[in-house]
This record gives C-alpha cells, structure tokens and sequence, in this order.
C-alpha cells in the first residue's frame, strides 16, 4: 500500500485530504506541525508529500528545500498545496523541486486522481 | 707456691675425712659383725668352729672393708688432684697477673679456656685490665697537656696550698716546682688580689667552676695581671692560670677612649643615643638624660621616644636606626615628637652607622636636634610665603584678562584651592544696587546657586557683608551667631568667609569661600582675603571699563560692518531683484539708517525735465510719482546734479538758493548725492536731518556715492529689464501653476529656470539653481541612475529628439519617486536649439495606488483561497459521497464556519473601502464601555482560554455619557484585543484600559506577546500589511487599518507602540463626546 505524508496547518484540509485518500486506499499520515515535517517524512518513508506552502513557523518551501538537499529522502515527489496562485510564486516552487503544484480552493477528486498518477508512476507500488 | 700449699691442704683434708670418716664408720662395722656372731651365739649355741668362722668371716670383711674404703680414698685423692690441677693454672694466672698490674705493666692479659666461671673472671679482670690502661693513658696524656700548655697550671688543696705546678708556671712566674708546692696561694699574688680572691672563694665555693681576674707578683717581672680559671677535683681544685697582660692593656685602652667617648659625648648638648641592633639604647650622654629626665639606656628606642611596644616599623613609621641598619649610611630627617603636655615638638634626627671591622652595621649613633622653634619659623615663613604665592598667583589671574567672566571663574576656582576649601562663589550688586546675584561660583551645586543665586542687599550673610562693607569670618557656621538665620545653616557647611568686594567709590559685591568641616581662618588667612577682595574690585572695575570700552569699540565696528553689508546687500539685492521699487526704499531705508538721517527721498528726472519723486522713506505725505520740483525750479538735488557732487546744506533755512518742496520744510540739513549713469542724469537722492548736521565725513559722502552709482546702475537696468519682466511675468505664472516640473537648460545643460514643482521634486530653490548643471540638483547618489537617464534624454532633446523616460528618483524629502520625464529641445527665433525644456511627472501616488491594488489582490485572494477550498473540496466530497453520516455533517460544519469566515473578510475588505472613501456615517449612541468589555470577555473567551492567557479589563474613570457608535468601536476593540491574542504566545497577558484622560477617552490594549520588528511598527495599520508575523499567523491585514479608520471616524486618533520581544500597546484616544 502506497504511503503519503501530508502536512498543513489547517485541520480541515488535512481532514479532507486524509479521507480522500484513505478511501482509495492509499494510507495517509498527517501533521499539522511544520517545525516536524522532516522528521515525520524521514521516519514514514512515504512515496509522496503533500505540503501546504504557508505555514506558521516552517514554510512548505523551506520543508521542501530540506528534502531536496537530502540524499535519502530527495527521491520523495512533492506536491505543494497553496493559496498562492501567481506565475512567479509557481516557479519558484518548480525551482526548489516540487513536482506538482495544487492551487487552493482544489477538488479532492482532481487531488486524487494527481496522487495516483504520480504512485503509478513514479512511486514504489 | 700457691699449688704447694694448696696440694698440702688437699692431702691434710683427706687425712682428716679418713680419720672422721672412714675410720668411725669401719669400727661400727665391726662392731655390729662381732655383735652379730653373739647374738647368733646366744640363740643357738655356736659351734666353737662355727664361732671361729664367723669371727674369722667378721674379721676378713672388717678389713676388706678398710682397705675398700682406703682404695676408695685413695682413688677420690688422686682424681681430686687430676682436677684441681685444671683449678690451680688459672687462678695462678690471676694471680701473677694482679702482680703485673700491681707493678704498672698495665698491658697484661688473661687467656681465657673455657666458658665456665673462671673465663668469667678471666674476662672481667682482662676489662678492669683495659680499663686500667686506657685510664693510666689519659692519665698520662693530661699530665703531658699539662706540662705541655703555655698557660700556667697548679693544683691546690683544701687548704689553698699549692700541690702542684707545670713548667709554665715557673716561665711565667720564675718560681720553680720545689718553691711553689707547699706554698699557700695568697704568697704569690697582691694583697688587693689576696682579699678578692678570700671573698670570692668565700662567696662562690659551692660552685665547681669559677674565673677570677688576679694580679699575681712573679719572682722576675713584678705584678702580672692573670686570669684563673679554676676547677674542682678530689681534695682540692685545679687552676689553669692566664696571662692576661695584652688583654688588660686592651681594655685600659678601652677604658681609656670610652671615658673619652663619654666626654665627647657629653660635650655634645644635643640628646645623643647609641642604639644596637636590637633597638636598645646602649648609650646616652648628658644630654639626653637631661632631656628625657633619667638615663634611658638598656630601654627600646621605639619605647622611649614613641611610647609604643613595638618597633616603630612594624607600623609603617620611618625609622632613622632601621634605615642605617639596612643602609649601613648616614640618615637625616626631621622627626615630629610630643613632648609633655601635649605640645609639638620636631626634632631634626641625625643617624650614623657604627661598623665593625667586616663592615657590619653593630650600633647606630642618632642626636637629635630640637628644631621646634626653627620649624615654627620655618612653617611661618612657608605660610608667608604661601600667602605671596596665593596673592600672587590671583593677582596673575586678574591681571591676565580683562574679561570678567574668564578671571573670576578662574580666580574663583583658585582662592578654594588656596585655602583648601570645599567651594565658594562672587555675588555682584545688579545695577540697582539692591540684589547681590551670585555670578561665579566653584565647587558648588546646581540647587545651591539656584535657591541661593540671588540675595537681597542686608539679608543673609552676604547681603550683610555687602550693607555693611565688613567681611563675616567664620570657623564653624552651625556655632556662630552671626549665622543664626543664615539659609547655610542647615546645608552641612562648617567654615565659612564672606569678604565684601569694594570698587573705588562703591561696593560691587561679595565673595564667598566655604568648607564643610571646621576650619579656623587665621589672621594672615583673613589678611589675604582682604587683599584678594581689593585685588579683585580693582580688576572688576578695570574688567567694567575695559569691556565698556570694548562694547564701544563693538558697536562701531559693527556699524561699519554693517554698513558695508548693507551695501553688499544692496548691491546683490539690486543684481538680482527685479522689483525696482522694492529696491529703492530699501535702498533709501539703508542710507537713512546709516547716516541716521530722519528722512529721505530719490527724485529722478521725468521725459519733461521735472524732478518727480521715485521713492521716500515717508510716503504718507507725497505718492510717488508727484513732481517735486519743476523744470527749472533751483533745488539742491538740481544743484547737485548739475554739479556732479555732493551737496550739504547745514542750515536749510538759512539758505537762500533753494526753494525747498514743503514736504521737507520742518528739517535743519540735508545731503544731497547726484544719481547719473555715464553722461545721463538721472536725478539725485537727498538724507534730511531734524537737527543741525555738519559737513559729512569723507567716509559718509564716499558710502553715499557708492550708493548713489549702484543706483544708477540698477535704476538704468531696471529700465531696461522692466519690459522683459513683464513678458517673463506671464510665462513665469504658467510655469509656476504647473504641477510637472519643468526646468530649463542652455546648450551647456546649465538650469536657466526652473518651476515650483521643479523645487519641490528636487528641493533645490531656483534663485539658487540658475546656472548650475542640471545634474547638480540632484546629485545624491540614490540618483545615479536618474541622472544617467536625465542625460541622455537632454543629449537626445539637444540634438531635436524629444525623449521620454520612466524611472524613479529620491526627493529632497529621501522618498523615491516613481517619474516619467520629457526632454524636448527649445528652439530660438532662428530655428536652432538654444536649449531643453525637461519636464518631470512625479507618478508616485499612481504607482502607490497600483502597487496597492496588486497587494490588495495577491493578499485578498490568498486570504479568500483557504475557505474557499473547504467550501469546495468539502462540498465536492460529501456530493460524491465520499463521507457519509456524522462525518458529513463535520464536513458541513465546516464548510459554514468556513463560508462565514469568507463573509467576515468581504465585509472587513468593504468596510475599509467604505470609511475610506467617507461613506460611513458613524452613529451617535450612548456608548457603555463596561457592558462592552463584558460582551467582548463573553465572545472571546473560549481564544483567552486556548492559548491560556491572563486577560485583564478595566474602566477607569468617569466613562459614562460617551456618545459615538457602538458596534464600530466594539468591532475595534474586538480587533484590537483579536490581534494581542493572536501575536501572543501561551501564557501572555493582555490587559485592556479604559481612561477618562482630560476630555478624552484612552483605550489601550496592551499585551505582552512578540512585539512587532522596528521596521515593520511604521506600517502596521496601513491597509494589508502583516509584516514579519504574517508568516506565521493569518490575516487579512486589515484590522488594524479598521481600527484606525473607526478612530478617525470618532474624531480620534491610534499610537502604536512596540518592542520586539517586548509586547505591543495599541492605545485609541477618543475625544469625549457627549450628547
């Protein structure tokens, strides 16, 4: 079973985004708490992180600078959920290595179909 | 013969045992044998034969027996001779060997055979042997010794007879053995000595070892001084006798130079004292058991002359004898001592090392020398002296300057240091003569001269000294009488001198010196104050008079200055200014001014020849314009004219050639200077005077004259000028009422003109501008860029291009403009570029307004996103069927806690916009700031709880009967209190007040939470902003921006203040409206 490791500050979207995903059997774990986010990543081993851009404390981008930089976890394809929706804030995810870029307010069945192409293809199975 | 006899007494011993023994013992044997056969007989009847054989048996045992026991005997006899043999050798030994010994051969020896008890004496006798020997030895050694020894020995008994003597003492003495021994020991000393030494066997027998000093008489040589030493010794004592002749010499010699040590220090009438290395006095000499009363010698030095237990040293004193103890070189100094009484005594020490031979310091050698009287005279002449300097070093001071303030600030600071004092000051009268105020002051506080600094005349001690010209002295303020009312008297200050300052004929103050601790001011003290105060109304009179003369001095150089810069002005002023008749009357002010004139005026010559007024300094009385004199009419501006000169009238109405224009009639004199340019006249300005006023000085007539041609020169170019003014006027008024800037330039790119908004863009100033590069007003260097484009739009606009440029620039006020400027060449009548006009569109408000949308958008959109996706996602799932029953309805929830807070922000967006653009018309209700605080606690509660907070609120003061809107101000305070929890951490605390301050309410939320960064403080409330806490928390930033438009609608006010780190105030100042 595929793994994703999903973190944002705002409860509902984790709510959503756990539901959705678990229903197509993909197992989810969640964290509200950036300032862990590596860890967590590090020690689930997930085939796929989901992070909100903004966050209080550690932003999405600088989480996702971290995995890049790290050998083991730089594998890991990242998603990057935000509010942010200008052209210039997009590359400057592509820049730090984020694989998909998911503009708020999103629909989870859209979210869920992106998951799954990037487990079959990229993932581990 | 020893064995002899003992042998014989051997054989006498077993003759006798044979005789008692034996014998006896074999006569009972036979008896019982015989007695034996009788009784055998008497019981049964022997046989004769039988009886015969029995007492023939008896018989044969009977000698059987005497011979048993005689071979018996006789076998113990020889055997006891075997062994006495082994008895016999040593003793035999000993025997010969006691002999030995007895005859002297001491070193006799006993072998010793066997372990048994006769080794044993063997062996003790061979150590009392030994001992003998080694005994006889030292024996024999000390009587060689004491034949040997130089000094004369002799061995006397009980008896004081003389037993024996050494060689010696026949050398010494002549006295040979056989004529000493037998002598008693009295025969051969002086009867002195015979009667010391009877008392001193007397006095000392009891003691083993004594010495006496002797005269003994010898045979050859007379008297000799000896010394004996004697020892005790069975029956008698052995005395070891001394020559003692050198040593006796040496010591009457001693004797001899100590007696004259003595004398000589006796000579001496100072205290003299030898002390040794321990500190004790060895010696004194007459005079110093004069001085002290009693012979100190054997006591402490630091005793005797300190009075202390312990070495002066140890206590960090100097020590004259320690110092040449460790110096081993002579040490003076004047010592300081207490003599009976109490009174002072100095004493100059001197002191010098006595050595010996291996040059060791052993006793120092100290006189002292009463200087206690010179010391007085000394100190007197010291403190003379002092006096001298002090007065010399004031009088110095004052005669170094002659400004006041310089010398008596520094002679101030001098008295205090001279009489070693605390502080002091100089009070002057003022020019009324009833108030001393204090002018100079040293030492003194702030407060001291603020509540003291001014004193009427007879108040106080220094308005007495002042009345009464009579200086008040004091050594202790807080005992003194005079004192009693005095403000010192409570301010800690003990000695205190007050001495009046007098000038020639009047008293010109005071000055002052005081200690805070008693100080006794002596006669010379009081002397020198006196004469300080002299010195001083002296030199403040000459300061008085020197800066009069100054002043004077002052005010003409200044009024020639002046003069010429009046001129400067003029001149420049006329230069420059276009408006002539501004100039004039300044021009005419300026002269009338210097030459203190009471009126005057310019006439210039009209078309017609008449002489018209141009301008007066006066022109109440006559308009310009009117004609003064007539064509023709003799005046004394004509006459001048005419002349080409100054013209004085002394006395107007005793002149005859004018007829004077009666606006002038009341005057006495004038002056008249002439106003041409090359050959034209143009008229003639004249100064009036009230007063008589004779001829002008040549400098007065040759100011007047380089007025009179800067006149005509400005007067002629006015003219000329006049014309184009007019035409530059109007274009000058459009230009001004621009708001682009625009600014002229020649083909140099030099500034020709520039505009109003041109200044305010560059901050330059076109009067000043003219003629400058272009680049030069703004050359900052944030303008590099700026002026980079500038130039190139001018090269482009000077070569016929027009160019436009967008960029930006940093006004004179340091805020960046965004501009776009337009360089357009100017082209003159002939068509050719003469110059560029540059005209520059300040575009910041536009971009501001831009820059502002494109945040509002990013921002709002952001902001508006987050809810959005619940709304959508969740809305999306529960569609889909993706959660199902409670989770749905969760799901729900949300997506309405979500939509609500979506509609909040739409109305916070609108809001802002609304009291923005002044739509909002607040309303005018009772406002009760308590049931509000209540309502807030109510609503915020479950956030004051979450993050933990200690909330606070109060209303101070009287609230009631505030009039404003309701809802706004709680939507405010809301906000406000929203925000310090919201930038808090867990645990903070907020407190909210509610002040009636004045006729203003205060509403200040304070929290102690993380404090908003330095920069960020001076944009917080400016509409979208968040700041550095903006990462971290949501927002749309707009609350503050709504608490500062709600403020504003009440009339009010809001001040930020914050610390990073250090929490946030945010207070609103309402004013107090009623109803």
């Amino acid at each position: 079973m595929s793994k994703v490791v999903v973190i944002d500050d705002e409860p509902f979207i984790l709510m959503m985004v756990e539901d959705k995903l678990k229903r197509a059997g993909i197992s989810v774990v969640t964290s509200r708490e950036s300032v862990r986010a590596v860890d967590l990543i590090r020690r689930e081993q997930p085939d796929l992180v989901i992070l909100d851009w903004m966050m209080p404390e550690v932003s999405g981008l600088e989480i996702c600078r971290v995995l890049k930089a790290d050998p083991e976890l730089s594998n890991i394809p990242i998603f990057m959920l935000t509010a942010k929706g200008q052209e210039e804030d997009e590359k400057i995810g592509f820049k730090s290595g984020v694989n998909k870029y998911i503009t708020k307010p999103f629909s989870p069945k859209v979210l869920l179909e992106m998951v799954q192409s990037e487990l079959g293809t990229g993932g581990k199975g | 013969m020893l064995t002899g006899r003992l042998s014989f007494k051997l054989v006498l011993m077993f003759v006798a045992l044979f005789a008692l023994l034996i014998l006896p013992f074999s006569a009972v044997l036979y008896y019982d044998s015989i007695k034996m056969v009788e009784t055998m007989d008497s019981a049964e009847p022997l046989t004769p034969d039988q009886r015969a054989a029995f007492v023939k048996s008896s018989d044969a045992m009977m000698d059987n027996m005497i011979f048993m026991s005689f071979y018996v005997f006789f076998l113990a006899y020889v055997l006891a001779l075997f062994f006495s043999k082994k008895l016999f050798d040593p003793v035999k030994q000993l025997y010969n060997a006691v002999l030995a010994l007895k005859e002297g051969r001491y070193d006799v020896r006993l072998d010793i055979h066997a372990d048994d008890d006769m080794g044993e004496m063997s062996r003790a006798f061979n150590d009392v042997a030994a001992d003998i020997r080694k005994k006889n030895t030292e024996l024999l050694k000390a009587k060689n010794y004491i034949w040997a020894m130089s000094d004369p020995v002799w061995v006397v008994d009980d008896d004081n007879v003389v037993t024996d003597i050494n060689p010696a003492f026949t050398n010494l003495f002549g006295y040979s053995r056989e004529e000493a021994v037998g002598s008693l020991v009295f025969d051969f000393m002086d009867e002195e000595s015979e009667k010391m030494l009877i008392k001193m066997l007397y006095e000392r027998d009891s003691l083993e070892c004594c010495t006496y000093e002797l005269t003994f008489i010898s045979k050859k040589e007379g008297r000799i001084p000896v010394v004996i030493k004697s020892g005790q010794i069975e029956g008698g004592r052995i005395c070891v006798i001394r020559d003692y002749r050198a040593e006796a010499a040496l010591r009457d010699s001693l004797n001899g130079e100590r007696l004259n040590n003595a004398a000589v220090m006796d000579s001496i009438t100072d205290p003299m004292y030898v002390i040794d290395r321990e500190y004790k006095i060895e010696r004194t000499n007459t005079a110093a058991r004069m001085y002290h009363g009693r012979d100190v010698a054997g006591e402490k030095c630091h005793e005797v002359f300190h009075g202390k237990n312990e070495r002066c040293y140890l206590h960090g004193e100097e020590c004259p004898a320690r110092s040449v103890f460790d110096s081993g070189s002579a040490f003076n100094v004047v010592h300081e001592h207490e003599r009976e009484g109490g009174k002072r005594a100095f004493h100059e020490v001197h002191s010098f090392p006595v050595k010996d031979r291996s040059g060791a310091v052993r006793q120092v050698i100290t006189y002292m020398r009463d200087v206690t009287d010179r010391r007085k005279f000394e100190d007197e002449i010291e403190l003379k002296n002092r006096e001298l300097t002090a007065l010399n070093s004031i009088s110095m001071l004052l005669s170094r300057s002659l400004k006041s303030t310089e010398v008596f600030s520094e002679v101030m600071g001098k008295i205090v240091e001279v009489f070693g004092l605390d502080g002091g000051g100089m009070y002057f009268l003022d020019e009324m003569g009833r108030n001393l105020v204090c002018r100079f002051h040293r030492g003194l506080s702030e407060e001291f001269v603020k509540s003291s600094g001014r004193i009427m005349i007879g108040e106080d001690m220094p308005g007495r000294v002042a009345l009464n010209g009579s200086p008040i002295i004091s050594a202790d303020i807080s005992r003194d009488r005079r004192a009693e009312k005095s403000s010192l008297r409570h301010s800690g200050v003990k000695a205190y001198a007050c001495v009046p300052i007098k000038g020639k004929e009047k008293m010109l103050g005071v000055f002052f010196l005081l200690g805070f601790s008693a100080r006794e001011f002596k006669p010379e003290e009081e002397r020198i104050l006196n004469s300080i105060s002299e010195m001083m109304g002296i030199s403040f009179e000459n300061a008085n008079l020197y800066e009069k003369l100054r002043e004077l001095y002052e005010h003409h150089r200044r009024r020639r200055k002046d003069e010429q810069k009046s001129l400067l002005q003029l001149s420049s002023m006329l230069a420059t200014t276009l408006d002539m008749d501004n100039v004039l009357s300044s021009c005419l002010s300026l002269i009338m001014e210097s030459l203190r004139a009471d009126y005057a005026w310019l006439l210039l010559f009209g078309d017609s020849g008449d002489l018209a007024l141009k301008t007066a300094t006066d022109e109440s009385q006559i308009k310009p314009g009117a004609v003064m004199y007539a064509q023709g009419v003799s005046s004394p501006e004509q006459y001048c004219v005419q002349k080409r000169e100054p013209l004085t009238v002394p006395d107007l109405n005793a002149e005859q050639r004018f007829r004077l224009h009666p606006a002038v009639a009341g005057y006495r004199s004038s002056c008249s200077i002439p106003v041409y340019i090359g050959d034209k006249n143009l008229g003639a300005f004249t100064v009036f005077y009230k007063a008589f006023k004779k001829e002008p000085g040549d400098e007065e007539i040759h100011f007047l004259q380089t007025v009179s041609s800067v006149l005509a020169v400005s007067l002629e170019r006015g003219r000329l000028y006049e014309n184009i003014i007019i035409q530059r006027g109007m274009a000058e008024a459009i230009l001004q009422g621009i708001t682009d800037g625009v600014i002229t330039v020649d083909t140099a790119q030099n500034i020709i003109s520039m505009n109003g908004a041109a200044e305010r863009i560059s901050g330059a100033r076109a009067g000043k501008s003219v003629g400058l590069p272009l680049g030069a007003i703004f050359d900052s260097l944030d303008n590099t860029e700026f002026r980079l484009r500038l130039l190139e739009g001018l090269e482009r606009a000077s070569k016929g291009d027009v160019a436009t440029t967008e960029t930006s620039l940093v006004s004179a006020e340091g805020r960046r403009l965004s501009v776009v400027f337009r360089c357009a060449p100017v082209m003159d009548d002939k068509g050719n570029i003469a110059g560029v006009v540059v005209v520059i569109r300040d575009l910041s408000a536009e971009r501001e307004v831009d820059a502002m949308k494109t945040d509002f958008v990013r921002s709002v959109s952001h902001e508006f996103r987050t809810p959005l996706t619940a709304i959508v996602g969740m809305t999306e799932m529960v569609l889909d069927t993706d959660v199902h029953g409670a989770r749905a309805r969760e799901y729900l929830d949300t997506v309405l806690s979500e939509a609500n807070r979506l509609s909040e922000m739409v109305s916070d967006v609108l809001d802002v916009a609304r009291m923005q653009i002044g739509k909002e018309i607040p309303a005018d209700e009772a406002v009760d700031f308590k049931a509000m605080l209540r309502e807030l606690k109510d609503e915020l509660e479950s956030s004051i709880q979450k993050k933990s907070v200690k909330y606070s609120a109060l209303v101070n003061g009287e609230s009631e009967g505030f009039r404003g809107d309701y809802s706004r101000l709680k939507q405010m305070m809301e906000n406000l209190i929203e925000n310090a929890l919201k930038y808090s951490d867990q645990g903070a605390s907020v407190d909210v007040r509610i002040t009636r301050e004045g006729d203003s309410i205060v509403i200040a939320v304070r929290d102690t939470g993380w404090g908003i960064d330095a920069d960020d403080l001076q944009h917080v409330g400016e509409k979208f902003f968040r700041g550095a806490h903006g990462k971290r928390t949501k927002g749309t930033g707009l609350g503050l921006a709504i608490c500062g438009e709600i403020a504003k609608l009440h009339g009010g006010g809001m001040k930020i203040q914050s610390v990073k780190g250090g929490g946030t105030r945010i207070a609103v100042e309402l004013p107090f409206r009623r109803g």
